[in-house]
């Protein structure tokens, strides 16, 4: 929405501002309600109208420049709750057909995501353009889980697949697999008995990831080139398992997934160089979109890339466009834009981890700092600015992800916090180097020696911090049995934090960061002890 | 809200309803028309399909008449009249990738045939 701007000279606009900004909130909560509880949307349709009706009856009851987003709130509560419920009344024929169990297809398509390790040799998702049953086509599109004893092929390798197609099921722990699928739009599994490249066979995604494969491999002992492979494609299969596992109990899984950190490192380091070759803003954004785009296609595209992409997108192009940057409009009218697309994003954890982690940035980060100055970094005159930022921006993202953490792998990493003030310092360099490394090792393998050498000194800390954070006594607790309701009710708790950062005055933000942090940890005690 | 509300707000009235306008476009285009999309092309039984279905998977494209060539992919009924026509003229097929000389079959049809096709 056009933002209010009193215009210079004599046509000087006095009127009030009028703010819609949280149109895209609204629209989102319509879209979250009609997916995850569509008998409530009904309900957040008639609490909308009743605040419009109210806003005109009751000129007193909302500010000005408020009043026109609450006349307009059941609009955009109406579309979103309509958009759900398309991609809801959507009919899925493949899974249909994947629930009828029918037996063995014969599919060609292409391959989505990097095969990983499974209990059933490797899997990876697999994107449907014909489906055969007993030779005759019966469906196009679509996507299915793909599970193989053996899985010599990339990401958009164009494969002959033979399996048997069935549903997924839900886990005796509990855990909805077809959920899961679902937020990738996976309709099936299929069993493959035999798969086979056809027509030019290897995709341009798999050919950069064998290269980048062999190209890291000049100078990097297999451990340290998983995880720079891990870094710069996202694709984590060659990860020793103690190696994931020291990373997960440290809370530095992170930095293995291409997430929003990734992508901005990428598009700061990209728009920055171009700039110190006096290449035209326009120009710089153009490249800086063009290129991080296609990384987040070869890193597999996940949710959490995806919405980076968007944000970075938002962030370039608003200068050009003569827009004011605003991180929080943006995060949130990228919330609209992707769960438009994909509702079921919703249930994806690592969306839900990337969109807490940088609303926790974007909304805790000031408190937390005003708290770390008044205490931790109480000693130092001059407290430094950079280490204040980084434990705040750490600590602040630690919390606002520790119940969704909680809640889905049943363990919280308490030293994360610590590790991350290195290992967050660490990604970018490592990203980086990998970078270069890989494209220097496809032109010239001696010129990716140096590049990978030094990155291999960068990654041997960050695994060795990783395995010896891991190593300690209360590294992570174990936080079984945490329910949506527990998630909704420790973020009421961080409202008042919130709210107080807007509302109150500057000097009471450590009090309402210390009542933050205080929640958080009663919070986890309750949950790790089972009382909740 | 005041009597000029609609000529005060209009534009910002207007971007709004082209936002949801766009973001719903958007969503149903995704959720029904986009290629990605799950789309039946074939509705039978799965009784009916085994029935109908031939013992092999490949075709010899070398013996099999017009129906049996038109269960290939991207086949219809006249290319496999011009596929059984080419093979009455010049003796058969040498390969599964003459039939690329076929009006019709192109690089990507034939691509999506070979899997099915032999001679």
């Amino acid at each position: 929405m056009p933002p209010y701007r009193a215009r210079d000279g004599p046509d000087l606009d006095l009127s009030p501002p009028v703010r819609l900004d949280l149109w895209a909130v609204v629209l989102s909560a319509g879209i979250a309600v009609g997916t995850v509880a569509p008998p409530l949307a009904p309900v957040l349709v008639v609490v909308s109208l009743l605040v419009a009706v109210a806003s005109l009856l009751r000129r007193d009851l909302v500010t000005t420049e408020w009043r026109l987003m609450a006349v307009l709130g059941p609009l955009f509560v109406v579309v979103g709750v309509t958009i759900a419920l398309v991609h809801a009344a959507t009919e899925d024929p493949l899974a249909e057909l994947a629930a009828m169990e029918p037996g063995e297809v014969v599919m060609v398509g292409r391959l989505s995501s990097p095969p990983v390790p499974s209990s059933f040799g490797y899997m990876a998702d697999f994107r449907v353009d014909h489906l055969w049953y007993h030779n005759r086509e019966i469906l196009r599109g679509g996507g299915v889980e793909l599970f193989a004893g053996d899985l010599s092929v990339g990401v958009g390798d164009r494969v002959l697949v033979e399996g048997e197609i069935s549903r997924p099921q839900v886990g005796k722990d509990g855990f909805d697999y077809g959920r899961y699928l679902a937020t990738k739009r996976i309709s099936g599994l299929v069993e493959a008995t035999s798969i086979r490249p056809v027509g030019e066979g290897r995709g341009w995604i798999g050919r950069i990831h064998r290269r980048t494969d062999v190209a890291l491999g000049y100078g990097l002992r297999p451990r340290e080139a998983a995880v720079v492979r891990g870094m710069v494609l996202g694709d984590r299969s060659l990860m020793p398992e103690d190696l994931e596992t020291a990373f997960q109990k440290s809370g530095v899984t992170h930095v293995l997934a291409i997430s929003g950190q990734h992508v901005a490192i990428l598009a700061a380091v990209i728009y920055y160089a171009l700039r110190l070759f006096a290449i035209p803003a326009p120009v710089r954004a153009g490249v800086t979109i063009g290129l991080v785009w296609p990384y987040i296609l070869i890193a597999g595209a996940p949710p959490s890339a995806i919405r980076a992409g968007v944000v970075a997108t938002f962030v370039l192009a608003a200068p050009l466009l003569g827009r004011q940057v605003s991180a929080l409009h943006f995060m949130t009218t990228m919330l609209a834009l992707v769960l438009s697309y994909n509702p079921q994003l919703v249930y994806n954890t690592g969306f839900q981890l990337s969109v807490a982690a940088v609303f926790g940035i974007l909304l805790l980060t000031s408190p937390l700092k005003s708290l770390l100055e008044k205490t931790l970094l109480r000693p130092f005159t001059m407290p430094p600015r950079g280490l204040s930022n980084l434990i705040a921006v750490s600590l602040a993202a630690q919390i606002a992800t520790s119940p969704i953490v909680a809640a889905t792998f049943d363990q919280v990493s308490l030293v994360g916090v610590l590790t991350n003030l290195v290992a967050v310092p660490l990604s970018g360099p490592i990203l980086i180097l990998g970078l270069l490394g890989s494209l220097a090792g496809n032109i010239l393998p001696l010129l990716a020696y140096p590049l990978n050498a030094c990155n291999g000194f960068l990654v041997t800390i960050l695994i060795h911090v990783a395995q010896a954070a891991s190593a300690l006594p209360f590294a992570s607790v174990t936080t079984p049995g945490v329910t949506p309701l527990l998630v909704a009710l420790f973020y009421a708790g961080c409202v008042p934090t919130i709210a107080a950062e807007r509302y109150f005055s500057s000097e009471h933000k450590p009090l309402w960061a210390a009542f933050l942090l205080l929640w958080t940890t009663i919070w986890l005690v309750l949950v790790a002890s089972g009382s909740m | 809200m005041p009597p000029n509300a609609l000529g005060r707000y209009g534009p910002r009235l207007a971007v709004a309803v082209m936002v949801v306008m766009v973001l719903l476009g958007g969503a149903f285009y995704t959720a029904r028309l986009s290629e990605g999309t799950p789309t039946v092309v074939y509705t039978a039984s799965l009784e009916r399909v085994e029935d109908e279905s031939q013992g092999s998977l490949k075709v010899d494209i070398n013996t099999a008449d017009v129906e049996e060539l038109d269960e290939l992919p991207e086949v219809g009924p006249s290319t496999a009249q011009s596929i059984i026509e080419y093979r009455q003229s010049n003796g058969g097929f040498s390969s599964v990738d003459q039939l690329e000389e076929i009006p019709g079959i192109g690089p990507t049809t034939l691509e999506k045939i070979e899997p099915f096709a032999t001679v």
